[in-house]
């Protein structure tokens, strides 16, 4: 595997659209049950990508 | 910025997060059997912002942040989850750690045992680098809610019950807190890991190279202080005229 990934702003954007997609759930719904600690565990996958996604967007 | 400096940016950056890349794939692979390999995922800096960068076990076609198992005896026992967040320092020279994560898990389950991070911007109710533990402890739970101010209060106004996992134990903050080495050996030390013949010595190396780098960042947080130290141990330094301000929100910071 390589070292490096580099993705553009809008692969990013689309990335994250799958990816919200894929776990049929709002980004709402997902933070929400990642707050109590009540995802399974593709779903919390789908959260900490998200959220790695939403830092190299720059949105805290 | 000109198209050619942003060029040579660009490409310090691919330099700069693959060697980190590889080097936290050094350790883990040093210290624990396992061939896991660490990817840095790299996005270009916007019009008026900063590159980023994260960094850990990624699945490059669905991105997810995949833990490093952990064996006791031959048999998988612990995940570690770690995610490093990286932009440019403020010279655009170095890459500074934005947010940390490690996260120690039994397996898939949600909740993780207990978890080191790091916020660089961190709000002011919570130290900028902690641990939390996810456990039960039912004073504890009492007296998260007791007081009238800061966040007992918080948590009554909500209405939600506060768990355990909520509390943020300080850890030395933006200098001082501990590496991810000190984690590997804490878990090998603690659970009786499975570990690599010469484990040790990647942890230490790994830490030693760690700490040079925080003591640099402090000196530059005081440097005056520096120079007093070697001052007294026999150094000649001269200050100069214009010598930089302490960066007193890094000292203070909780």
């Amino acid at each position: 595997m390589p070292t490096t990934i580099n993705l553009s702003h809008d692969e990013l954007r689309a990335r994250r659209q799958q990816i919200l997609a894929g776990i049929g759930m709002t980004e709402e719904v997902l933070r929400e049950r990642a707050m109590t600690y009540m995802l399974q565990p593709h779903e919390r996958k789908a959260f900490e990508a998200v959220r790695a996604i939403d830092f190299l967007l720059g949105d805290k | 910025m000109t198209r050619g400096s942003a060029s040579s940016e660009a490409s310090a950056l691919q330099s700069l997060a693959t060697a980190f890349a590889d080097s936290v794939t050094r350790t883990v692979q040093g210290v624990v059997p396992t061939t896991t390999t660490f990817t840095a995922l790299i996005t270009p800096a916007p019009a008026g912002g900063s590159a980023r960068v994260a960094v850990g076990v990624i699945d490059p076609f669905s991105l997810d942040f995949l833990p490093v198992q952990l064996s006791i005896s031959g048999q998988a026992r612990l995940q570690l989850l770690i995610k490093i967040y990286c932009t440019w320092d403020s010279g655009t020279t170095f890459l500074a750690v934005d947010k940390s994560f490690f996260h120690v898990r039994l397996d898939d389950k949600d909740t993780p045992l207990f978890r080191y991070e790091y916020v660089r911007s961190a709000s002011r109710a919570i130290p900028c680098a902690h641990i939390q533990l996810h456990a039960h402890r039912d004073e504890l739970v009492y007296l998260m809610t007791f007081s009238g101010k800061g966040r007992p209060k918080a948590h009554r106004r909500k209405g939600t019950v506060p768990r355990l996992a909520q509390l943020h134990f300080p850890l030395g903050g933006h200098r001082f807190r501990p590496c991810l080495e000190d984690v590997l050996q804490m878990l090998v030390f603690e659970f009786g890991l499975d570990t690599q013949p010469k484990w040790l010595e990647a942890i230490e190396l790994g830490r030693m190279d760690w700490r040079e780098m925080q003591l640099k960042a402090a000196v530059r947080d005081a440097p005056e202080c520096a120079a007093d130290v070697l001052r007294a141990l026999g150094y000649d330094v001269t200050s100069p005229a214009d010598a930089p301000a302490w960066n007193t929100d890094r000292l203070k910071a909780f």
